[in-house]
């Protein structure tokens, strides 16, 4: 079976994982409550979406 | 195969979208008492491929309701209000009239046939037939509307969406489709920011519309419960 010759060095390594960094999420803010959401979804705090609520909040 | 396979087998599927149209269907039907009523009538939360691939599914059964409904209106005149085994109804069922009513449901009776394959509950085929069909009567397709929501399922994080039926909770129209009309004898710069603000007014009284549309909404939820 093939194995490897030799350990990659950590520089290697890095090397490869410099381009797998986790980008942050783009949040956007709610236009009624300002809570911070991911585009596209409805608020989360105040259920607000596109000019209506969608889902009632309780309290 | 024509859709996505969601990580599932055919019959798996088939059973799949089967449960979720009749639940979605049936939650139209709100019974006050049941302890497991759904909150908001007429929606299911499941994830977003699920909700996009069951959304043809049941504008289809929806579309079949409504050709249903157009047998059904030229079937009544023929059909009567009689008591079944009543002397009146054995009179009407042995006239023509009978004949007339019966190849006239036919179509209607057809359909519904093939909705029940698709549902198996009559539950969800009589609230299929009766109100949506009734609800969507002018509406060419697009029955139901999928919104995302924002919070991921626990367990597997998946995104999460739901699907309900159109007619409650739409989008008001806030802005013009068109750009608004410029006044040639007016510079442009001038014109511009007038029709901007005029825009942005309507805009303004429409958004206080929804909300206090909205606030009506609540209070009569708040009333019913």
């Amino acid at each position: 079976m093939a194995v490897p010759k030799r350990r990659q060095s950590k520089s290697r390594s890095r090397k490869r994982r410099s381009h797998n960094a986790v980008k942050p999420l783009e949040l956007a803010h709610c236009p009624q409550c300002g809570t911070a959401a991911p585009t596209h979804v409805v608020c989360p705090n105040c259920g607000y979406y596109q000019g209506r609520t969608m889902v009632e909040v309780e309290g | 195969m024509r859709g996505r396979k969601l990580g599932r087998n055919a019959t798996h599927r088939k059973a799949m979208f089967r449960n979720m149209a009749c639940s979605l269907i049936s939650s139209v039907r709100v019974d006050e008492d049941d302890p497991q009523a759904p909150q908001v009538p007429g929606r299911i939360v499941t994830t977003v491929p699920k909700a996009k691939e069951l959304r043809p599914y049941v504008e289809k059964l929806i579309t079949m309701a409504r050709k249903a409904r157009v047998h059904a209106e030229r079937a009544r005149e023929f059909g009567t209000t009689a008591e079944r085994d009543s002397d009146a109804w054995r009179t009407w069922r042995e006239s023509d009239k009978w004949a007339q009513w019966a190849a006239a449901t036919a179509p209607a009776l057809a359909l519904r046939r093939r909705a029940f394959q698709l549902l198996r509950s009559n539950e969800a085929v009589d609230v299929l037939f009766d109100e949506l069909a009734e609800r969507f009567e002018d509406r060419p397709g697009g029955y139901t509307r999928i919104v995302r929501l924002a919070k991921r399922r626990l367990g597997d994080a998946g995104e999460q969406a739901l699907i309900e039926f159109v007619g409650e909770r739409d989008r008001t129209r806030t802005r013009q489709r068109s750009a608004p009309l410029v006044v040639e004898d007016e510079p442009e710069s001038d014109a511009t920011p007038a029709a901007a603000d005029e825009t942005e007014t309507a805009e303004a009284e429409d958004a206080a519309a929804s909300e206090t549309e909205g606030g009506a909404s609540d209070e009569e939820k708040s009333e019913q419960q």
